[in-house]
């Protein structure tokens, strides 16, 4: 008796193993989904980004092209004094084209978690150097409905290995779309630092995202930063000598 | 009538009054120049370090000294520049604008102080000008060149008409970005400034942060002796207080402020100690010039003069004399420090290059503050006549017979 109990309960057991393993998994793929969504194979992006503080506002418009994880680029394209600055992402490496001195800046890991030319993003959130994949560890914490549509509410833990400053973000994906709809960035003390929330689902370039991200810092009141997608075209083919040095200097 | 005998008394004996009288001359004369170039090496020295830093008193847009950020700057006001030229203890007014920045030359990197000077008007408060070592010194506000200072400009093997860079953070979240000929290389005085600093026209340091027409601070230079603390209140009334803050440097630099203070307490343990030689020198003469007049206090008693009347015209005396001395020291004082105001004490040999190193000119400057004439010739006066107390004390318990006899 005492022996078919035990079973059960071990049987039990290895159930729930399983279905936790299985719920894991899923918030791993749904990750993956909402990333690769707003990713694609290849993108180039018309961007504008709002810089909003209590005395005063700054609007900058950008052009983004990226591919894969690996590659990304971004040419300044207002205002005037700050045109024709780049931005290179390849692989680990980030490189600063600034016109006005004729220099190449690459950037050391230590400046990736500061404030993108005055933003809230920090250079990281930028060029995405972590990868939302595969540097978290994913965990389905539930459900629950953002302004009216259901979400996937997911825990991402980053792994030691990598290099991410926040002790968890929280992000809620739409279950219809999988668009990210709203992330919560803790630091190492758990306390809340960012909210970004995404909003304006648009067809872009033939796919349904959000169009508008705002990031929120939590400790300084009025401060937000406002990056709107104002034209996207997915999976137009770019070649990998595009994201070099070289073509940073000629970008107009 | 007593002052009458009193006057008549003291002259008397011309000779006797004239000593007592040196002695109390000296002694005020002697305080008055301890105090003046002990207070004038002050003021010169805070009068040299703060032309090339903050000015005596700095305005800034409220808020600013707390939050040192570019967003704090204020717009340059046409109306604030007369209003504080218009009060007569400010001699010059210096926009600046202050910010740091990474500077770049070759292949070495370093953090920089960049300060936008008003080129013409710095040359006229700390002759910024003659510290120029190498090149030439910038012209104009949008002068499209800097200076850079020694220290720096040996760390980057830099020399004049090489270009550096610049990569800051400009206003309002912009980037401040670009390349500037070294035009000169100047040499400054606090290692510190020596060290990190890039002078730059005040309008291209503008430009190039974005922040058009802005400023960190108003720099005001006032007298040398000027009251400070009264000034910053005049002016806080006539400024907008939800706008501006006002601040004197002994707010912004309290570690120069408190040096000053400690040292100046070793002076006073000094000028303590004259005032004891000077007091112990006046009692001597007193004293004596009772013991003189002993066997005339006597017989004036015996034949009937009251002692207190007789103490009461002693006491006149030594005021007479006192107030006669200060006079003439005040008088003595007033000259010698105006001579060396006109005619300062330069110093050489070792002396020399230690107050140039640390950027203050090589003379010995005499404070013509007046309050040190009133406040020397008072504690002098204070100690003469409590002196005098003595003579009439030992008058009162004079014996007659004695004194005649004696």
């Amino acid at each position: 008796m005492i022996g078919f109990a035990y079973l059960v309960i071990l049987f039990l057991i290895n159930m729930q193993l399983a279905a936790q393993q299985q719920q894991d998994l899923m918030a791993k793929d749904i990750v993956k989904k909402s990333d690769d969504n707003m990713r694609g194979k290849s993108s180039q992006a018309d961007i504008t980004i709002k810089i909003i503080r209590p005395m005063w506002h700054r609007e900058m418009t950008m052009k983004a092209w990226s591919k894969g994880a690996d590659y990304s680029m971004i040419l300044v394209k207002s205002p005037a004094k700050e045109k024709g600055i780049v931005f290179l992402k390849r692989k680990k490496e980030v490189w600063n084209w600034i016109p006005s001195i004729e220099r190449n800046i690459k950037l050391p890991p230590s400046m990736m978690s500061q404030s993108w030319m005055g933003t809230d993003f920090t250079n990281d959130d930028l060029v995405k150097e972590a990868s939302a994949v595969d540097d978290y560890t994913h965990k389905l914490l539930g459900k629950e409905s953002i302004k009216g549509k259901e979400c996937y509410k997911i825990e991402m833990i980053p792994k030691p290995s990598a290099a991410i400053v926040w002790e968890k973000v929280i992000v809620w994906i739409d279950t219809l779309d999988f668009l990210e709809l709203k992330a919560e960035f803790y630091d190492e003390d758990g306390e809340l630092v960012n909210v970004m929330n995404c909003d304006v689902v648009k067809l872009l370039g033939g796919r349904k995202v959000t169009s508008k991200i705002e990031m929120i810092p939590t400790d300084k009141k009025g401060y937000s930063t406002i990056i709107i997608y104002n034209d996207i075209v997915f999976d137009k083919e770019i070649n990998d000598n595009f994201f070099t040095a070289r073509t940073m200097k000629q970008l107009k | 009538m007593f002052l009458k005998i009193a006057w008549l008394n003291i002259w008397r004996n011309k000779r006797r009054t004239l000593i007592t009288t040196a002695s109390v001359f000296f002694a005020v004369l002697l305080a008055i120049l301890m105090r003046s170039v002990t207070s004038g090496v002050y003021e010169n020295m805070i009068h040299n370090t703060v032309s090339y830093s903050s000015g005596y008193i700095q305005i800034h847009q409220k808020g600013y000294w707390d939050g040192q950020a570019i967003d704090n700057y204020f717009e340059e006001n046409e109306k604030l520049n007369q209003l504080l030229l218009n009060n007569r203890e400010v001699t010059h007014i210096m926009p600046r604008m202050e910010t740091f920045a990474m500077a770049s030359y070759a292949d070495k990197t370093k953090g920089v102080l960049i300060l936008g000077i008003d080129p013409d008007k710095e040359k006229r408060v700390n002759k910024l000008n003659e510290k120029i070592v190498k090149g030439a010194y910038l012209e104009t506000i949008n002068d499209n060149a800097v200076l850079m200072s020694q220290g720096l400009a040996s760390k980057f093997n830099i020399s004049t008409n090489d270009t550096v860079v610049l990569l800051g953070q400009g206003y309002h979240a912009s980037s401040a970005a670009g390349k500037f000929r070294v035009k000169g290389i100047v040499k400054l005085g606090s290692p510190e400034l020596n060290n990190n600093t890039v002078y730059m026209p005040i309008q291209q340091a503008q430009f190039l942060h974005g922040a058009e027409n802005r400023l960190t601070a108003i720099s005001i230079m006032l007298h040398k002796s000027s009251n400070i603390d009264k000034l910053k209140s005049t002016l806080q009334n006539q400024i907008d207080p939800n706008k501006y803050e006002i601040m004197t440097w002994k707010e912004m630099m309290p570690e120069m402020d408190q040096f000053i203070e400690a040292d100046s307490t070793g002076h006073f343990i000094i000028i303590g100690v004259l005032y004891f030689i000077i007091s112990f020198g006046l009692f001597g003469t007193l004293l004596m010039m009772t013991f003189e007049r002993n066997h005339e206090f006597g017989i004036l008693i015996a034949i009937g003069m009251k002692k207190k009347f007789l103490a009461f015209i002693l006491l006149l005396e030594s005021l007479m004399i006192s107030l006669i001395g200060c006079l003439a020291g005040v008088i003595g004082g007033v000259l010698v420090v105006k001579w060396f105001t006109k005619n300062p004490i330069y110093l050489s040999g070792d002396l020399r290059t230690f107050y140039e190193n640390y950027g203050i000119e090589p003379i010995i400057y005499f404070s013509g503050n007046k309050n040190i004439f009133i406040f020397q010739t008072l504690i002098v006066l204070t100690l003469s006549v409590i002196i005098a107390l003595y003579p009439g004390l030992k008058l009162m318990r004079l014996k007659p017979i004695e004194a005649i006899n004696s």
